[in-house]
């Protein structure tokens, strides 16, 4: 992928002249094909989810806690669920366009998921009561920490695969593409975690979301320039 | 009231081009740089106001396109994606100081357009000048909408892709240049200064 012409062209080139060295040099460097694009983007896609659920069982995993009823964890874990597919649909936004969604979509993906994962727990606080674990002693420090090991390996391997997909935005796509590994990450931060305080869920569920999105930012911004020189 | 416009038919060739040739058709390139590569060095140079890193960026442009074929999604749009390549490529260029932003517009669009019609030469000119330096000053989201679509001949959810906005945002851009550059002209026939 850089077989990019390197010599500067001369003030006096035509069209024509152009158009033959760009031949020439698109001949020298095939690129892949939609075909070889859709095997590379499957084997991606597969890695970063064999890494997401993969070290999400290497650290144990979910264990049943008596005391969340099923209702309770469906219900809420269906909130994260749609959280995460609304920021899914904020990276690819409209599969006919090559430059990605418009920014005021990706704007409200990062700004409205992590608000709508903290209002679907404080709803599912108001909805099972008896669910409820204010957790005041723990600070989230380690639902921080475990999001955000869970979250950075998939986000740098995802932002490599789109680096230079968004060229309209691309601070933005990087936002929002780690907004939805931070949300994905954010269902098995809830499967695990049985602290729904608002000030545990604030910093250790809904900072790494934050945290992430900065990261997706930084990189799609670092990795966005198209010319070699 | 669905008026078809010859780049329509244009844009819509060029989508088909790209689509052979993410498909693995190696002959649609010539007709994809055919196509494009006028209208976006018109572009560049306008925001270059410099020949060579014109056509640096114009190629820079066309080698993008082919690197990311395979990416191209079915029934894209291939003309809003070149041109938002060839700005990011300015963008970076001025980022990185090699350019200078294109404060100035290119006038001719605009002068051709006026001498046509105008009652002197030197009317026309003066009228000119005047538009050009209120393009100059328009917020650069607004004049950039403008520049598309007046003078590269982008539709409207052409030049909403490329600027990675939505139609309606364009439309309230175009209309705020619009009226803008509509003040210069009526003042110009009610014979006050701009």
């Amino acid at each position: 992928m850089s077989g990019s012409v390197q010599t500067p062209l001369q003030t006096s080139t035509t069209l024509e002249e152009l158009k033959t060295q760009l031949l020439a040099e698109v001949r020298r460097s095939p690129a892949p094909t939609r075909r070889g694009h859709q095997l590379r983007e499957a084997v991606v896609l597969f890695a970063v989810l064999a890494m997401y659920l993969g070290s999400y069982l290497l650290v144990g995993g979910y264990h049943a806690q008596s005391d969340r009823p099923t209702s309770f964890m469906v219900v809420t874990t269906l909130g994260f669920l749609l959280a995460t597919l609304a920021a899914i649909w904020g990276v690819f936004g409209d599969r006919k366009s090559m430059t990605g969604p418009p920014l005021s979509w990706m704007i409200a993906v990062v700004v409205g998921v992590p608000l709508m994962q903290l209002g679907w727990v404080a709803l599912g606080n108001e909805l099972f009561p008896h669910s409820h674990r204010a957790c005041t002693g723990r600070v989230g420090n380690v639902c921080l920490d475990f999001s955000l090991t869970l979250g950075s390996m998939p986000l740098l391997m995802l932002a490599a695969w789109r680096r230079r997909a968004n060229v309209v935005h691309p601070g933005w796509a990087g936002a929002t593409l780690g907004t939805a590994v931070g949300a994905a990450v954010g269902i098995l931060i809830h499967l695990s975690c049985e602290c729904t305080g608002l000030m545990h869920v604030l910093r250790g569920h809904i900072l790494p979301v934050v945290l992430l999105a900065a990261f997706g930012a930084f990189a799609g911004l670092r990795m966005r320039r198209l010319s070699p020189n | 009231m669905s008026s078809e416009r010859p780049e329509d038919d244009s844009s819509r060739s060029l989508d088909e081009a790209m689509a052979r040739y993410a498909d693995g058709d190696d002959e649609a390139f010539a007709s994809l740089y055919d196509g494009l590569a006028p209208r976006l060095l018109r572009y560049l140079q306008r925001h270059t106001q410099n020949s060579a890193q014109a056509k640096d960026h114009l190629q820079q442009t066309l080698l993008h396109i082919h690197r990311a074929r395979g990416s191209f999604r079915r029934g894209a749009a291939v003309v809003p994606w070149a041109f938002a390549i060839a700005r990011r490529l300015v963008l970076d260029g001025v980022r990185r100081g090699k350019l200078e932003p294109s404060l100035s517009p290119d006038a001719r669009p605009v002068e051709e357009e006026l001498q046509h019609s105008a009652d002197s030469e030197y009317a026309a000119k003066q009228l000119a000048g005047r538009m050009v330096e209120t393009l100059a000053r328009l917020p650069e989201n607004q004049r950039v909408a403008f520049e598309l679509i007046r003078q590269d001949g982008l539709s409207l959810s052409e030049a909403a892709a490329a600027l990675g906005t939505t139609v309606t945002a364009v439309k309230l851009r175009l209309h705020r240049a619009s009226v803008a550059l509509r003040a210069v002209t009526d003042s110009s026939n009610d014979g006050e200064p701009a």
